[in-house]
Order: C-alpha cells, then structure tokens, then sequence
C-alpha cells in the first residue's frame, strides 16, 4: 500500500469519525437513534474508489473510535451503532460487488439495513418498546441512503481527478 | 440510464413499496392507550391510568407519597424535611401529577396532565427524552437512563 | 397541469373551508369529551380520583365534602396526638369536631355515646353486613387488628423472627373474644354502647366503600351518569363510559405482579371491590400474614390470594369482600349466589375461580416475558454470526471475481 493510499485512508476514516460523532448531536426522530447517515459517505466512496477491503477497515475503526470518543462511550447504545454500523458495511459491501446497482442503490441498501441493524439490536437490549419506530425508520432510511449516494456521487464527480471509480 | 441505474430505481421502487406499505399499515393499526406502563429496565414498575392520572405500583413497598414537591439531587429526592434516596428499579416516588424512579444516569421525573404522559425532567446526554413531550400512544424512550413508557389500550384502570 | 386564476382561488378557499371545519368538529368532540377530574389525597388514607363527564366543579366539590365528612366520623385514631401524622389534614377538614369512631371507643363502655345520623346509619349498616355474613365482617375487632397492623409496619413485607411472632400471638390470645354482638345501637337516641369494654371499633374495611356509594348516589341523583370513581385502586365504582362501552378494568396479578394483569374484567354502571393479601402483610413460616383478620380467630386465611366482587353497592361489597375473604370456598360461593352478586377468586394456589352473570372476562395466563433486558450476549452472537456470514458472502464473491478476470486474462491471450 502507497503511503499516499495510507494517509488518504487515514483522513477518510478522521472524517467519518467527525461526521459519526457529530450526528450523533442531531436527533432526527425524538426517542431514536435515528441519523441520516452522513459517516456512510466516506465508506461509499472508499468501496466505489478502493476496494471491500479498505471500506470494511476504514469503515469499523469508524466506528469504535467514534464510540470512544463520542458521548455514550462504550455503552448499550454502542451496541446499537456497532450493528447498525456492521450490517450498514457488511451490505455496501457486498451489494457492491455484486455490480448490479450503482453507488445511489448500494447507499440505499446501506441504509436501510443499518436501520434494521440497529432495530434488531435494540429488540434485544431494550425489547418491545423500539417496535414502535420501527416502521419510520425503516421508510425514512430509503430518502436518507439516496441522499447520501448523491451526495456521494457529487464528491466523486467533482474529485474525478484524483479519485477514479474504479470499474469492477 | 445505464442498466446500473435502472436496478437502483426498481430496488428504491420495491423498497418504497414494500416499506411505505409497513409504515401505513403500522399507523393504521394504532391505538391509543388507556394505561401508561412505566419501564424501568425493561420491568414494568407501574402503571398509571391515562384516563384519571392513578397508578399502580407492582410493588407496593417501594412507593412513598409526598405532600410536598421535592427537588432532585443527583439519585436523590430532598423535601424541607427528609432526603429520599432512590433504588434502582425499586422506589417510586409519588407527589399529586409527578412520579420519580431512579434512572441510571439520575431522577426521572413523569408527569401526567390531562389524559397524557411525558418525562418532565431526566438527565442524559442530549435530554431527548424530555423533549418528546407529552404523549399517549407513541412510546417515550430514555435509552440512558433505561426508562421507558409504553401505552397500552387494554385497560381503563388497574385494580389491585 | 395548468390551473386558471380563478380555479386556484376557488380550490384555496375550499381547502380552507375545510381545514377550519375540520378544526370545528376536532374542538367539539374534543370538548365533550373533556373529563372532570380530581384526586384526593386527604381521605381515609388512600388517594381517591373521581373523573366526572358532563359535570361541574360544584359536583367535585360536593363528592369531596362527602369523603371529607367520613373521613372524620370513621376516624379511628387520636389525632389530637402530637406523633399523628396526619392531623393537619384533619385541622383543615370543615367536619372536624364532630363525633367520630375515636370518640365512641373511647367511651361507649361507659355510656351510650352520641353519634350523628350519618355516622349511625354507616353502624347499621355494619351490623347489617355483621348479621347477613354470619359474623364474618365484624367491626368490634379493632384490637386484634391494631396488633396485626403493628406486626406488618415492623416486619413488612418481610419475614417476621419466631420471638416476635409466639409474642403476637400471645398477645392476640390474651384479648378475649369481642363481637359486633356487644355493641348496643339505639335508633331513637342516636347512641352507641358497648357491653364489653375489649370492643374497638375499627370502620377501615367499610368506611371506604360506604362514601364511595354515598358519592355515586349524589351523581346519579344529580343526572351525571359517566364518571369513575377510584377509591385506592381497591374500590371502583364506573357508571357509563365516554366511549359508549363498557369500562374495562384490570385486575392485577396478587402474587408476581411482574406478570402484570391476570384479568380483565368489563362492565357499566357497577361498583367493583378487590381484596387481596398483598397490599400489606408479613410472612411467617412462609405464610403471608395479610391485614384483613378473620373475626372468628384473629388471624389472616390464606383462602385466597384475591377476591374481586362486582355488584350494584360499593359500601355492601366493601364489607362483603372482607368478610368473603375470610370464608373457606363453599361458603363463599353461597354468599354470592344468595346476594345475587359476582365475583373472581384467585385461590390460594393460583386457580382462578368466576362467578359472573353480565361482566365479561378475559383470564390471561401468565404473560410471556417477551422481553430480554439487556441481552447483549445474544446481540454479540448475531452480530458474529452476520460477520462471518458476510465475510463467506465476500469472500466468495471476489473468488468468482477473480476467476472472471481469469478467463477474461484469458479471453485476451486467446
């Protein structure tokens, strides 16, 4: 790996973990840990530019170090994101190599299971109670993952001479 | 379009449909609640009457009712004459609309008015759970401190 | 789509049209469906919420005067007492002064005690309930009941040491039997004497119910005919329902109350009274050791857990409920039959056991705890089970990527 590579994965990664951290502050739905997702922009744009591998590294230092540093540190809520986080990357990753959608539709896919990541986990640490939100945040993952691959888009459109998509 | 883009609109097509479809069904099928059960940990500890604002605690030990308002400090509650420390998941503390329990990062404090419940005063990182208001169907969530309220339609009040 | 001026004017003004209307009718139905509601927590040592519906604050004003006034005459204790609690609620009380329980035990032995109307009428209707159930309610008894009542504040909810329990009953022993026999009520003075100076009469398992008919008759004869009345969640008393159904009520599981409600019962225009042995007691030897004391020995029966009595008259059932809970089963069944009453018993060992004739139940078994608080664990075993899912997924996929480029590689040398 290139030294350029290494430190331009360091950056993405310093800034999802900026990003995470900070939606964290913003709540969308009250009495959820719903966000729009922003920090997936950056793993986007890692698997669509690099490679699964990459997205998946930079993706789960994201989120550790975000919990570390963020507010609630390593508690339940931490198990919350990590799913979201892990299934959110997990499926990026393999619906982009599957090579049937383009980044808008890997972003939705993306964000809808993160959702159902994070619904699952909160089923099993604070039970019944999250069904409630369930069905919103579920629909509000679709506008929010085609927010995100546009704008994912738009940075890779404007950045096209440094970063290529590569053709897979 | 390339054929890439085609699949994305089919696949946001099908998830809209297939999601919207459980969102409104969801809405559709809503009630709203008759009983407002207090949760703390995931253990009901009480339940309040939407309808007359009563309560019923599952243990009836750990209530203390008092005469007049106290203040929260930290896991405590102090009146003019006495300091109440508060269990976890145990006391309940009861003056005229308000209800305490212990949450695990502070005081809870619950209040009802006028056929509706909110968390009036909590502590956690963002206070989300205080800013939810007032509610009587949507379930009012305190992740941090692992208090819940849920509503229930299945009863107008609890005897026991 | 085009629209014409005036078209957008015209669409504006009935969307207008319909936004107000639809405000209208949400503020009228919101407005007759808004409730009266007061709580009281002042009155026989519980909190007492009356919900009213079509009424006025006079009508609040005038059930709280009549709790308020039996409040004082069921009194029991001194409350001129410097260690009573609650005596400022009683100097704020506009019936303080008149003759209460207090008064009469404390002289009755000696001479035939003055009593008002009201006060009178709430002893005959002891006796009544004392004659009808065979002395199985007995308001005389309040000696043995004090003593219960010191053993459950000591040792509540706890188990209470052998020393302690052999001197109860000791003491219980000692008192001599008393019953509602011995007290003399004279109807045309008003009086009340005792003929054996052990009588204490104790009116906490009446008094209650009694007001709480007293309210209802107040509202049924001021034409107010939706309302609850719940007297510390152990005396109900609805009439119609805002909704046009009935009330539903839940009885709450007398044993784990973890498991929530055990039943659900729903009706109009009833009085509902539950008795049960969890609300105050000691245990000994593993046996609970509740407050309602049989009058025949002095101690609690473990009968039942619960029993709940639905009728047409909060103060009888009051009584009733106490009495039955002291009755093996058969007896109580006859009871009920013969007073045309129903009831839910939830015996000793967990059975459940209806009597109903126009209530509806619904029994639930035990409910699951669908709930797993804080399963982490099983939280970290799904997410490692995705994991290497996904990983095998991925790893798959770039194999068969690679062998693409493969054959691609050699497609090209081809």
């Amino acid at each position: 790996m290139s030294i350029k590579k290494l430190v331009l994965l360091a950056i993405f990664t310093a800034i999802a973990v900026v990003v995470n951290i900070l939606e964290m502050y913003i709540p969308i739905i009250p009495g959820t840990a719903f966000k729009i997702g922003f920090a997936n922009i950056i793993t986007l744009i890692v698997v669509f530019v690099y490679s699964p591998k990459e997205a998946i590294i930079v993706g789960l230092m994201r989120i550790f170090v975000a919990g570390l540093l963020g507010p609630s540190g390593f508690g339940p809520t931490f198990m919350l994101s990590l799913t979201g986080g892990v299934f959110s990357i997990l499926t990026i990753v393999i619906v982009r190599m599957l090579d049937k959608f383009s980044l808008v539709g890997v972003s939705v896919m993306g964000s809808i299971m993160h959702v159902f990541g994070q619904i699952l986990a909160a089923r099993f640490i604070f039970a019944e109670v999250v069904t409630f939100y369930a069905p919103i945040m579920l629909f509000l993952s679709i506008p929010a993952g085609i927010f995100t691959g546009i704008l994912a888009n738009k940075f890779l459109a404007i950045s096209k001479e440094w970063f290529v998509e590569k053709k897979y | 379009m390339t054929k890439k883009k085609k699949n994305d609109f089919l696949l946001i097509g099908v998830a809209l449909i297939l999601l919207g479809g459980l969102l409104i069904f969801s809405i559709a099928t809503r009630v709203k609640g008759e009983i407002a059960y207090v949760k703390v940990s995931n253990q009901a500890v009480m339940q309040i009457s939407l309808k007359d604002g009563s309560y019923v605690a599952n243990n009836p030990s750990n209530v203390i009712v008092l005469t007049e308002k106290p203040e929260i400090d930290g896991f405590d509650l102090t009146t003019s004459s006495e300091v109440i420390p508060l269990e976890f998941g145990k006391t309940i503390v009861v003056y005229q609309n308000l209800f305490y329990v212990r949450g695990a990062l502070g005081v809870v404090e619950i209040q009802y008015k006028e056929n509706k419940i909110r968390v009036s005063k909590e502590k956690s990182p963002y206070n989300i759970c205080s800013r939810q208001g007032y509610s009587d169907v949507a379930p009012i969530v305190c992740l941090p401190n692992f208090v819940t309220i849920e509503f229930s339609n299945d009863t107008d009040v609890i005897i026991g | 789509m085009e629209m014409s001026d005036n078209m957008k004017k015209i669409m504006g003004m009935i969307l207008g049209l319909a936004l107000l209307s639809g405000a209208f009718f949400k503020v009228n139905v919101y407005a007759s469906d808004e409730p009266l509601v007061r709580s009281m927590t002042d009155y026989m040592y519980t909190s007492i919420t009356v919900t009213l519906y079509n009424a006025t604050e006079e009508d609040l004003n005038e059930i709280e005067k009549i709790y308020q006034e039996y409040t004082i005459i069921s009194n029991n204790f001194n409350f001129k007492d410097d260690d009573f609690d609650g005596v400022n609620d009683y100097l704020s009380n506009p019936f303080y002064g008149q003759t209460s329980i207090y008064d009469v035990n404390q002289k009755a032995f000696d001479e035939p005690v003055v009593v008002s109307q009201k006060l009178f009428d709430l002893l005959l209707e002891a006796k009544a309930l004392y004659l009808e159930t065979n002395g199985y309610f007995d308001v005389s008894i309040g000696r043995a009941v004090d003593l219960i009542k010191q053993g459950i504040t000591s040792f509540g909810y706890d188990d209470m040491p052998k020393a302690d329990f052999d001197q109860l009953m000791n003491e219980i022993d000692a008192l001599g039997r008393v019953t509602f026999g011995e007290v003399i009520l004279n109807e045309t003075n008003l009086t009340v004497r005792f003929t054996n100076e052990n009588v204490k009469l104790d009116l906490g398992a009446l008094a209650k119910g009694y007001a709480t008919q007293k309210a209802v008759d107040y509202l049924e004869e001021q034409g107010i005919t939706t309302y609850m009345i719940n007297a510390g969640s152990s005396n109900i008393a609805v009439g119609k329902h805002p909704e046009n159904r009935d009330w539903r009520l839940g009885l709450r599981h007398p044993v784990n109350p973890m498991l929530g409600l055990y039943a659900v019962v729903s009706n109009t225009d009833k009085a509902i009274v539950t008795s049960g042995n969890f609300e105050q007691f000691f245990t000994y030897d593993e046996i609970r050791y509740h407050h309602i004391i049989s009058p025949k020995d002095y101690l609690p029966k473990q009968y039942y857990h619960a029993v709940t009595l639905i009728g047409d008259d909060s103060g009888h059932l009051d009584g009733l409920s106490t009495a039955i809970f002291n009755m093996p089963f058969d007896e109580a069944k006859a009871v009920v039959e013969n007073l045309g009453i129903e009831a839910i018993f939830f015996m000793y060992d967990g059975k459940i056991n209806t009597m109903l004739e126009d209530t509806e139940v619904e029994l639930r078994v035990e409910e699951e705890t669908e709930s797993r608080p804080n399963d982490v664990e099983s939280i970290a075993y799904i997410l490692g089970g995705v994991v290497i899912v996904g990983g095998i997924i991925i790893v798959l996929l770039s194999i068969n990527e690679k062998k693409k480029g493969a054959n691609h590689d050699k497609e090209k040398e081809e």
